[in-house]
This record gives C-alpha cells, structure tokens and sequence, in this order.
C-alpha cells in the first residue's frame, strides 16, 4: 500500500511541526561564533568594534546576542567581500561543515562558517547525491560483507573480515575496530587481495585497536571474494568480540558510493 | 537599517530553518546548529541575501548546503568509529519506518525536493532557485523521491495514522 501525495503531503508536515525549534540555542551558536571570529579577526590589523550593532542586541534580545554584537561580531561591513555563496550556482557556498558529529555529545562547535575563505570552497556537486546516505547495513548494491571470529588458540584470534562485489571496484576501503580487551596486543594487519595493490596499517585509540586497509590509488579489484585479517593476543580466558566491528567504503566501477558495515558476533 | 532588516530576518526565518534541518537531517539539536550557521551565513552575506529576489529563499539554501555538507560528514564518522554498530539492529530492511527514517533514505536531492514542496509548499520554481538546480530536476527529483518516500512509509501507513491521531 502506497501512501498519496495529499498524505505524503500531511505527513511531512506533521514531522516538520513536531520539531520545536530552541531560538536561544541558536542565539547562543551565534554568539559563540561571532566570538570566535572576533578573537580571530584581534590578532590580525582589524580592530574595531561595531557601535550600530549594539542596538541590534537590544531588538533581538538575549544576552547572548547582545554579547555577540558588543564583540563586534556585527562589524562584518569592512571586511574584504566573502566570497559568494553559490546558491544558484552548482558550487556549495563557503560554509564549513560545522556541526558537532554525535548530536548532544558536545555543545562546542568544531568550527565557525564566518572563519572560512574563498580557499575553503569545495566544488562538491561533482559527487553523487547518493553520498548522503547513511550508513547501510552489511550490503549494499553489489557489496556484499560479513565478519566473524577465527580463533587461533587460546590467547589470539584473528578478525575476519569477508568481502564479495559482483562489480569492479576502483576504490576501496576497510576498517576493522577490536575493542580493548584485557591483554589486547596488535599482531598486524593482513589481507588476500589477489592483483590489487593493498596498504594495511594498525593504529591505537583510547578503546580499540583500529586496522585500516586501503586500495592503492590508480589500482581496481575485480568481482570476487576477498578477505581482510585483524590479527592480535589477548590475555588467557577467552575475548569478547561483541562491541567489536568492521566498515567497508567503496566505489564501483559505476561510480556509485557504497557503504557497508557489520559485527563480528 | 542593516541591523533591523537583519532582526526581522531571524525572526521570521530562524524556525522554518530549524525545522527544515530537522527534515534533512532528522536530528532535533543539530537543526537549531544548522540553522543558527545559516543565519551567520546570512548576515555575513547579507547585501547579497537583500539583493537576491527572495531572500527567504537564499537563506534557506545556505542551510540546505550546510545540512549536506553536516550528512557527509557524518555519515564518514560514523562509519569509521563504527558506533552506529552498537546500536544498530542486524537487519538489513526494517520492517517499518518512521518518517525520519524513511526520508534519510532518499538521496540528498530527492529528499530536499520533497521536503521543501510538500513540507515547506514550495513551488517548483522556488525549490529551483534555493537548491541552485533547474526546475526540470526539481520535477524530476520531486516526483521520484515522493515515489519512494510513498513507498517506504506505505508498509506502516496505520502506524502513521495512528501517530497522527495520536498528536
């Protein structure tokens, strides 16, 4: 059963109305934006601050705003012309991404757009709109994954990670993320990628060890099977791999994005 | 007077900008970021936001291109710290689908189309103009991502009916 439009219609509208959005958090954002941007703008020659905007500040209210024009965040006028933002052209305007990733886990943005140059702009329509999507599950299109556990004796294992494409692939890469565990120790990266050329390398983060395989540019893999090894020793009594998992980006020979994803369990 | 043209600006935009991200990004704090970035765009802009032939529409172009550039970036992070794994079920097709999930399937064209004609009720010639595409993609996208946003959501149509008989 298929919804109509006049219901797609009511359904959307409904979600939309669902959201509350928070004016003060955005008045916040800006200020703390604007802030940086005048902390910036003090050690360069440009000191100045903008009387007009402080009536602003009183019209919209908030101390936060009031706080941004006092800093001379509304002072903008006499700054060399932004570059344009192409929002008729088919270039992204010069915005940087900005957003904290996990929504909630930090209120610090990672970056200001008003800090961005005209050398930050990205010709970014040239890659499908299909790279928006999100992460899918462990297939996707061609791309087929799996992962599982082989173990080799009592205090290691190696983490297998199986990839299957009926299509070429030019790009190609995977990630293979082995929680800490007690006695956690990395005994390399390995992988079967017959005729293409394949850099490994392991790398340690706070709460995993991360193997990362990648396609040498310029190289392709052909339909097949292949398989990546996360090989490593953990302390006697057995490891639990269920917070563990693998990753794969890919591109076909189509030029579609791929994305696939999975657990060891 | 730049400051109060810009005020009023705010105040009329700030929350179909929020709510718009909320649509295209499907997470409620992110949109209020998005939206407050777009409105910094818009003042750092701001003569070419009052030149523009609808200024509305300008802004809400800027944050569709921050609302892109916000899914990419997340969608690599999330792949690679692969914490979506934790939490994500095995299964590949979810039996049923809210709207949230069912729009973040759609392509980032698709999606924006529907979203600013149906949500928004903007004109395919306004849609053009925010997204900088021509009409003809619009349709085109419109009509393909209603298609398959239809679809997705037509397995859970009762649900939906309820939860909108429910609000």
């Amino acid at each position: 059963m298929m919804l109509s439009e006049d219901e797609l219609r009511a359904v959307l509208r409904a979600e939309a109305a669902a959201h509350q959005p928070n004016r003060a958090a955005m008045l916040d954002r800006l200020t703390r934006t604007a802030m940086r941007n005048e902390a910036a703008r003090r050690r360069g020659p440009r000191i100045r601050i903008a009387g007009a905007a402080v009536a602003v500040a009183a019209v919209v209210g908030g101390g936060g705003f009031a706080q941004w024009a006092l800093a001379g965040g509304m002072g903008d006028d006499r700054t060399p012309p932004p570059p344009p933002p192409a929002v008729t052209a088919s270039v992204a305007p010069a915005v940087t991404e900005s957003a904290p990733p996990s929504a909630g886990a930090s209120t610090a943005p990672s970056s200001a757009p008003a800090t961005t140059s005209s050398s930050d702009r990205k010709p970014s329509r040239s890659a499908s709109p299909s790279a928006s999507a999100t992460v899918a599950g462990p297939s996707q299109g061609p791309l087929w994954s799996d992962g599982s556990v082989d173990v080799g004796g009592e205090t290691q294992a190696n983490s297998v990670v199986t990839i299957k494409t009926t299509e070429r692939l030019t790009a190609l890469e995977v990630i293979i993320r082995v929680t800490k565990t007690d006695g956690l120790a990395s005994r390399g990266g390995s992988q079967q990628v017959p005729g293409a050329s394949v850099n490994s390398s392991v790398t340690e983060e706070a709460d995993a060890l991360v193997y990362h395989f990648v396609l040498s540019s310029g190289d392709s893999v052909e339909p097949g099977t292949y398989t990546f090894f996360a090989r490593y020793t953990y302390a006697e009594g057995g490891r639990d791999a269920t917070a563990d998992a693998y990753g794969a980006t890919a591109t076909s020979e189509s030029g579609a994005d791929l994305a696939v994803t999975g657990a060891f369990e | 007077m730049r400051d109060a043209a810009y005020h009023a600006y705010f105040e009329r935009h700030h929350d179909s900008l929020s709510r718009l991200a909320y649509l295209m990004t499907g997470d409620a704090s992110t949109a209020d970021d998005l939206a407050a970035d777009a409105m910094t765009e818009v003042w750092r802009h701001w003569d070419r936001v009052q030149a523009a032939d609808d200024p509305g529409a300008y802004g809400h172009g800027i944050l569709m291109n921050l609302a892109r550039n916000w899914i990419r970036k997340r969608s690599r992070e999330r792949l690679f710290s692969l914490e979506v794994l934790k939490r994500a079920p095995e299964s590949d097709v979810p039996v049923v689908l809210d709207v949230r999930s069912a729009l973040r399937r759609l392509p980032h064209r698709r999606r924006a189309c529907v979203v600013l004609r149906y949500a928004f009720d903007m004109s395919e010639r306004d849609v053009a103009i925010t997204l900088g595409i021509s009409e003809g993609a619009v349709k085109s996208a419109t009509s393909r991502g209603a298609k398959q946003l239809a679809e997705l959501l037509g397995g859970s149509l009762a649900r939906i009916n309820g939860w909108e008989a429910a609000r």
